[in-house]
Order: structure tokens, then C-alpha cells, then sequence
């Protein structure tokens, strides 16, 4: 019998609390960031270390929440074959023996 | 596309709940699509901001700061199950980078010549005839795959061809499990970036491209695909935040439901036979094309090319769209469809579960 996982149900919650933070700090302050983030030369770093920022809290939330509602990669799917292209055969010629 | 003209008061909308909650929910799918297939949601996304009464620039480029972080988390997924093959995926982008350059110029080119509605047409055209040969030959070659009885997918006999073609340099992908001569690739990832610059979707060669003409499976390619989204994705948002076009709440509300979805799809594509990959990629591009097949007379009237009332136009645009919106609703009740069926077949048999 194989044992039942717990659930990073604590990680969830944690990086869930972390995207809500994030989101609503955009949505309170999009003037002030708005104003910031378009303007364009150097301010490029940060439209896009926030992205960056988000991806890693959101992502990870993103990714503890399917976990937790159990859809979950199968590592060894018999219904397909193996990742890789079928064998080739070596055609290349070879120095003589 | 001329960013002089834009200037801050008009660049940037006001948001409502309505546009938030379309533009979370079309995320989502488009994240479902681009972790199964390697790539899509582009061409929905754009529009659909466009009708929210986003500048196209401004679309374009907030489109494309949430496509790089998309594929870099949709990638590192795949890496985790196996199917990320981070060399061809370097190799493909570099050759992209090129011929992304040269798609720009041309598009400058075909607008200078023939102005905007011209560039629509060249951009519709292309769309249209990548998408139903391409398309066509996927879906025919994922019907036919549906009814062999192995599970394997067969490598196409053209790749086992080139491949044993001796031709220096030979590069070797070990996830990927070929070796093949540097000068098949080229022109893959070269065609995978100049469709970039057109019509805003590499992955519709790119993938097809590493299947078919080298030899990869449809895990590795569709999984590939996500590095070259992520190094072009990042290239391309640098240069449109440095104009200072990046709307990054319109950005982070699409990554908010991408995320979610691009990570589902990755996941889903442990749990169905392979072929699927190509049954989504095949049936999003046959109806993307009839999509923009559907724009066309618009630009034929606009070039004196065709008779059209304003009224009729009007319908076809709206139709157009709908077709555009269809496509992503079927590619992922394909995906969800599969997987839910993957997942029952698969209980039926003991497997090792994720870690």
C-alpha cells in the first residue's frame, strides 16, 4: 500500500497570501507605477523584474494549488512510449580497423 | 509600427472589472494551450486587448512581457518531466533571432509599399497559408497516428532521412535523441522566427518544424518550443519596455491566469497519448485560419481589391473574432478532454505518481 502524501496545504497559503499581497500592492498603487514603468530606457528593469517577481510567488502558488487539488504529473505513463525519437542507425563511416 | 504617435494620455486604458475578468479568464486558456502544445494564446490575446480599446502596440507588447515568464515556468515544468531538450531549444532560438530581423524588415517593407491595409493582408495571407498547410498536414499526420494500434509515435520517414545525411557541422541532442546537420536546423528556427515577426506564433513552424524536418517527438518539440518562446519572449519585451510600451497591470492580470493555465497544460501532457499534441496543434490552427481568412476582405476592400459594404465588414470582423475565440475554447476542451480520459485509463493501471 503506498502512503498517502500530505498536502503542502502551509505552502499554499503562504505563496497564496504572497500573490494576493502583490496584486493588490499593483492594483493600489497602478498611478504611481503606471507612471514609473513606461517610462522606458533604464526603468525597463522594472516591468520586467516584476514579471519575474510574480512568476516565481504566482507561479509557485500556481503550482502548489493543482498539487494540492491533486492533479499531479505521472513519471511513467504506459500509454506513451518513450520521450525520445525511435533508435538510429549509425551510418557514419569508420576509420579502418 | 509607428510608437511616435502615442503619446501618454491615449497609451494606457482605464481597467474595469469586465476587462480584468476577460482578460484573466482568456489567460488561463492560452496558458492551458501554450504548456500543452509549446505555443499559442498570442493571437487571441492581442485582439482581445485591442478590443478593449488597447493601442496595438501597447497589446503587442504587454502581450509579449507575459509570454517570456509563461515559458519560463511552462518550461521548467516540462524539464522537471523529462521533455525539455534545452539545447535544440538554444539552437532553434538563435536561428529565430535571425530570422525574426528579417521578418521585421519585410513587414517595413510591405508597409512602405503598400501601407497599412496592405501589411494587414500580407500579415492575413501568411497567417492563412501557414495555418492550413501546416495545419492540414498535423492534423491528417495526428489522425493517422489516432489509428495505429502502437503507442509509440512513428518519427517521420523525412527526418530519419536527413538525419542520416553527413553534412559538417552534425550536432547531437540527447534529450531529444537525434543528430542531425546543422543546416536542417537553420532554416527551421530561421522560418520559426520570421513567422514570429509576422504573424506573432513561431511555435506553428517551430513545433511542426521539429517534428517533421528533424526528427523530434511531439513532447520534446511542443516542450522545446517553450525555451525558444522564453528567449525571444525576453529579447522582444526588452526592446518594447525600453519605448516604454509594456501596460504591466494588463501583463500580470493575463500572467495571473496563465500561470495557472500553462502549468495545467504541462502537467497534461504526462497523462495523454502523444499524438493529442498534435490533435490540439492541428484543429487551433485550421480554425485560426478560417479566423483570418474571414478578415481578409477587409483589407481587399480597404485596397480597392474587392467590393465590400462597411456592414458586411463589420460582420465578418466580429465573426473573425469569434472563430479566434472558438479555436482556444476547443484546444482546451481537447486538452481537458484528454486529460480527464488519460487520468481514467491511467487509474486502472499502478504508476509512479510525482514527487
Amino acid at each position: 500500500m503506498v502512503a498517502k502524501k500530505r498536502k503542502p496545504t502551509g505552502k499554499l497559503i503562504a505563496y497564496g497570501l504572497g500573490s494576493c499581497a502583490l496584486y493588490s500592492s499593483v492594483y493600489y498603487f497602478q498611478d504611481l507605477i503606471m507612471e514609473h514603468f513606461a517610462k522606458g530606457g533604464l526603468y525597463t528593469v522594472l516591468p520586467i523584474a516584476t514579471v519575474f517577481l510574480f512568476s516565481w510567488i504566482h507561479g509557485t502558488f500556481a503550482g502548489t494549488l493543482w498539487q494540492v487539488l491533486g492533479i499531479e504529473a505521472v513519471k511513467k505513463n504506459p500509454l506513451q512510449a518513450t520521450l525520445q525519437a525511435p533508435s538510429r542507425t549509425d551510418a557514419r563511416t569508420r576509420a579502418a580497423a | 509600427m509607428d510608437m511616435e504617435i502615442l503619446n501618454d494620455a491615449t497609451k494606457f486604458i482605464q481597467l474595469d472589472p469586465a476587462g480584468i475578468v476577460f482578460l484573466f479568464i482568456v489567460g488561463f486558456i492560452g496558458g492551458l494551450v501554450s504548456g500543452f502544445i509549446g505555443s499559442g494564446g498570442a493571437f487571441v490575446l492581442t485582439p482581445g486587448m485591442m478590443s478593449l480599446g488597447v493601442p496595438g502596440t501597447v497589446a503587442v507588447a504587454s502581450n509579449m512581457c507575459h509570454k517570456f515568464p509563461k515559458a519560463l515556468v511552462g518550461s521548467i515544468k516540462r524539464y522537471r518531466y523529462g521533455q525539455v531538450d534545452i539545447k535544440l531549444g538554444l539552437y532553434m532560438a538563435a536561428f529565430a533571432g535571425i530570422g525574426v530581423q528579417l521578418g521585421i524588415r519585410i513587414q517595413n517593407q510591405v508597409l512602405a509599399a503598400w501601407g497599412q491595409a496592405g501589411s494587414d493582408l500580407y500579415v492575413s495571407l501568411s497567417f492563412v497559408a501557414v495555418l492550413v498547410v501546416v495545419g492540414g498536414y498535423v492534423m491528417m499526420d495526428a489522425m493517422k497516428s489516432a489509428r495505429t494500434s502502437c503507442a509509440t509515435e512513428q518519427t517521420c520517414s523525412l527526418a530519419l532521412r536527413l538525419q542520416k545525411i553527413e553534412l559538417w557541422p552534425m550536432i547531437s541532442f540527447k534529450r531529444a535523441n537525434l543528430r542531425i546537420s546543422l543546416w536542417f536546423l537553420l532554416p527551421v528556427g530561421f522560418a520559426t522566427g520570421m513567422l514570429a515577426a509576422t504573424i506573432a506564433v513561431g511555435g506553428f513552424i517551430g513545433v511542426p518544424g521539429m517534428i517533421y524536418i528533424l526528427g523530434a517527438s511531439s513532447l520534446v518539440a511542443s516542450a522545446s518550443e517553450l525555451v525558444i518562446a522564453f528567449v525571444m519572449g525576453l529579447a522582444g519585451s526588452i526592446n518594447w519596455a525600453m519605448h516604454g510600451m509594456v501596460d504591466i497591470r494588463l501583463t500580470l492580470i493575463i500572467l495571473g491566469g496563465s500561470l495557472l493555465g500553462v502549468q495545467l497544460g504541462a502537467i497534461g501532457t504526462t497523462f495523454v497519448r502523444e499524438h493529442m499534441i498534435k490533435v490540439v496543434m492541428g484543429s487551433i490552427m485550421l480554425i485560426v485560419a478560417v479566423s483570418r481568412g474571414l478578415a481578409m476582405p477587409k483589407y481587399l476592400a480597404k485596397l480597392g481589391l474587392m467590393e465590400v459594404t462597411p456592414a458586411t465588414v463589420a460582420v465578418l470582423e466580429k465573426i473573425s473574432f469569434g472563430f479566434m475565440v472558438l479555436s482556444l475554447g476547443v484546444g482546451a476542451f481537447i486538452i481537458l478532454g484528454s486529460m480527464i480520459k488519460g487520468r481514467r485509463a491511467l487509474s486502472a493501471v499502478p504508476q509512479g505518481q510525482e514527487a
